[in-house]
């Protein structure tokens, strides 16, 4: 599993560039992390790999295929967001197991697997509760575990 | 608050909803009255109720069909009006384009335009594709008022959920199409609530359209009230008993969606 950016260019609207030319390859296994100053382009890099925005010019490849155009659902990612995006009207159980029922898998399934994931995250006790009685850090949490039920390759 | 002032306020309260309330209630009273009662010179306030008036004016003479024409052109506007107008505040709400502003301008504008400006030429398109006469017709006119009400408010209702719960769902494995049905409607069904009330209260009160563009047969009980306004005399006891029958469906209505109302009317005020 690689991931590349090739010689990716994004520009705003506005006309503020976020990234020129930036390149970057990574490997299957490897814990990445992006350092930067505030504006450097840092969570323009992540959304334009997880496809939330597109490029104005460049590729990203996964696997030397090229993923530029592929919507967010197609590219095998996911993405745990600074703010956690919890589904407010879900309980934590249901928010964990959405992503899994969104791609229809099978009932029993889906059970197993959020609770395995749940118990990695060490949250079991939380999954009858809503975001809004979470803390700070079981939100976090919850998110994290969002993003892995489904085992993505990123 | 201190006590004095909260006494103060309770008493603004009170008289307030005396002189709120005194007008609805005397309307019911009128509907339970005999014909003198109700033309007594003095008010009066204890008296024998009588039933007569109700199946007078609904089965005799036939009022039954016109609450039913109320209730379809109410909730037929109301339908279209989410129908078209949820999905279009999403647009606003979420998408950037030229002239946005100036498009969501003009669907405010069609809300400032009076009703009676326009029906007669209203009269005449609906006539020339032969939809004069018809409860549709009464429907898309109440629409042309109640879509800007829905585009105006869901908008807001949508601007207030968080850009990332799309992106989320996205991640999630949605298509936009997904995300919209699936996680934002629900998301935003306080507000739609709310919104369909509206729509609905308003299409339900309206008179003007619903007179001018039918005849008898697709009257709605707002139309119906006036015709009992006879050279003879008006029959006030049957006239508020259709009042009071026309009033039912909406406090109904308001107090199923209480909680929803104040949710959805205040969501927006209030940020974090």
């Amino acid at each position: 599993m690689t991931v590349a950016f090739r010689a990716v260019r994004k520009a705003f609207p506005d006309g503020t560039v976020a990234l020129d030319g930036f390149d970057l390859g990574f490997e299957s296994g490897e814990f990445v992390v992006l350092l930067g100053p505030s504006g450097s382009g840092k969570t323009t890099a992540c959304r334009i790999l997880a496809g939330l925005e597109t490029a104005s010019s460049g590729t990203v490849e996964v696997d030397g295929r090229d993923v530029t155009e592929l919507p967010p659902r197609a590219r095998g990612m996911s993405m745990v967001f600074q703010n956690y995006a919890l589904y407010a009207h879900k309980n934590v159980y249901d928010n964990i197991a959405y992503p899994l029922r969104v791609r229809q898998w099978p009932r029993g399934e889906i059970d197993g697997r959020v609770r395995d994931v749940a118990r990695l995250v060490r949250i079991e006790s939380l999954l009858g509760r809503h975001p809004r009685q979470l803390s700070g850090g079981e939100a976090q949490r919850v998110a994290v575990a969002r993003a892995l039920v489904w085992e993505p390759s990123i | 608050m201190s006590r004095p002032w909260c006494m103060v306020v309770l008493a603004v309260l009170i008289v307030m909803l005396v002189v709120a309330l005194t007008p609805y209630l005397w309307l019911i009273m009128t509907s339970l009255k005999s014909r003198l009662d109700a033309l007594a010179d003095h008010p009066v306030w204890l008296f024998t109720p009588t039933f007569e008036h109700y199946p007078k004016i609904f089965i005799d003479k036939g009022y039954l069909p016109l609450l039913m024409n109320s209730a379809v052109v109410a909730t037929g506007s109301t339908l279209i009006s989410l129908v078209v107008g949820v999905p279009a505040a999403y647009v606003f709400a979420r998408h950037d384009f030229p002239g946005k502003e100036d498009l969501f301008f003009f669907f405010l504008t069609t809300r400032m335009a009076p009703p009676i400006s326009v029906v007669v030429p209203m009269f005449l398109m609906f006539t020339a594709v032969g939809l004069i006469d018809t409860r549709l017709s009464v429907i898309l006119a109440h629409s042309t008022f109640n879509l800007s009400l829905v585009v105006w408010m869901m908008r807001g209702f949508f601007a207030d959920i968080p850009r990332e719960i799309d992106e989320a769902a996205q991640m999630d494995g949605h298509t936009r199409a997904g995300m919209f049905l699936h996680v934002l409607m629900p998301l935003a069904a306080p507000g739609m609530a709310a919104t369909a009330v509206l729509c609905f209260i308003l299409s339900w009160n309206e008179f003007l359209y619903a007179f001018i563009l039918v005849a008898f047969e697709g009257w709605t009980l707002t139309v119906g009230i006036p015709g009992l306004v006879t050279p003879h005399g008006t029959l006030w006891g049957q006239v508020a008993a259709v009042a009071v029958v026309a009033t039912i469906p909406i406090v109904v209505f308001t107090f199923l969606v209480q909680r929803h109302l104040v949710r959805g009317l205040t969501f927006g005020a209030v940020k974090g």
